[in-house]
């Protein structure tokens, strides 16, 4: 009886388990469609990892922020640059710890070189980096350093 | 005469600017510098006679990505350095950013990693603007071309940061080995998700 009931609980936190480290991915197919989008909305995208210390130290705000936003003007995504050996176990756990509810993606594309240049051409690969777009609009402005509060808020503002 | 010393201070301000923000392209020819190694002896790449050319590797402690290319660095050196091309490592860390930077913290890292290679300390940060590196790991080819040396790669080690053994790009590896044989590179430019060099605070 002992023995079935601890199969039982191994089975159901392997269950819940499997479920919490659901992280949705990104793929950089899936990327270039999303920057090439020609909808009048701003997106920000943000480049990021778990490792990256200057990246997870500027996420409080930027959780804010996408709080404080209109999200019918302003689409906000966050993508995770972890190393894929560790994301699944990492990355999740991260969300959680932090109950971050803005949107993460965990990029499956680690030959870099083939996808940063879409992003911008002047980016070397450093993060924290953020882009702030509207095709419509031919807004395209990407900062490859953090940003604080303040600088965030009025970025969007200026162009929503 | 005003005018005339506005026109030699703009002369002199545009001189000391392009000094101080030289950031290379493939093609530039490099200054040589010099560096305090980990043994608090000066590096320079004169001091280098017979080196036919030099893998240049700003790095640090501390990134998680320069981490996983700790090994992939002491192996290019092991492989190259015999060839005339050795490794020269930098750091230009703000030690007041990531304190895990710190000169007696590089001198550790040598120490237990044995380092078979320079592992210099840029601590004005004067280097790492001078060839315009932003990343770590962030690499500089450079070749020896009569009395200069000339940039022939800059970027990543290879294309895969995570696993060293799913890499099917070596793109220093094989930029070095294209120069060996008297080719150009036929890579020359790369770029890879890495940590930025953590500036100090103007």
């Amino acid at each position: 009886m002992k023995a079935f009931l601890i199969i039982v609980l191994l089975f159901l936190s392997s269950v819940s388990s499997g479920f919490s480290q659901g992280v949705q991915k990104i793929s950089k197919t899936e990327l270039a469609s999303i920057l090439n989008n020609p909808t009048d909305k701003l997106h920000v995208i943000n480049f990021w990892a778990t490792w990256c210390s200057p990246c997870v130290s500027e996420l409080p705000d930027f959780q804010k922020v996408v709080n404080e936003s209109d999200r019918s003007k302003v689409e906000f995504l966050f993508i995770s640059l972890d190393f894929p050996s560790d994301a699944e176990k990492k990355l999740a756990a991260f969300m959680k710890k932090n109950n971050y509810t803005f949107k993460v993606c965990l990029m499956t594309e680690t030959d870099y070189n083939s996808w940063i240049d879409e992003v911008d051409p002047g980016w070397q690969g450093n993060i924290p980096a953020t882009l702030f777009f509207n095709r419509a609009r031919k807004i395209h402005h990407f900062v490859a350093e953090s940003i604080d509060k303040p600088q965030l808020v009025q970025t969007i503002q200026n162009f929503l | 005469m005003k005018t005339r010393t506005i026109i030699v201070s703009l002369i002199l301000s545009l001189f000391l600017f392009t000094e101080v923000q030289a950031q290379y392209k493939v093609g530039d020819a490099v200054s040589d510098f010099s560096l305090k190694n980990v043994d608090n002896k000066n590096v320079s790449l004169a001091q280098f006679a017979s080196a036919k050319g030099f893998i240049v590797v700003f790095t640090c402690n501390s990134c998680p990505v320069a981490k996983k290319y700790e090994s992939r660095v002491e192996q290019l050196d092991k492989d190259f350095s015999s060839k005339a091309y050795p490794v020269i490592a930098i750091s230009s860390n703000d030690v007041k950013v990531n304190p895990g930077d710190s000169f007696e913290d590089m001198q550790k890292k040598a120490k237990s990693e044995a380092y078979t290679f320079p592992y210099l300390y840029d601590e004005s940060q004067a280097v790492a603007k001078q060839f315009g590196a932003t990343n770590t790991p962030h690499v500089f080819v450079l070749a020896k071309e009569g009395s200069k040396l000339v940039v022939k790669y800059i970027g990543a080690i290879d294309n895969n940061a995570d696993d060293a053994s799913a890499a099917d790009k070596k793109y220093v590896e094989d930029a070095v080995n294209s120069l060996l044989d008297g080719k150009a590179p036929a890579i020359t430019a790369t770029k890879a998700i890495g940590c930025g060099i953590k500036w100090k605070k103007t």
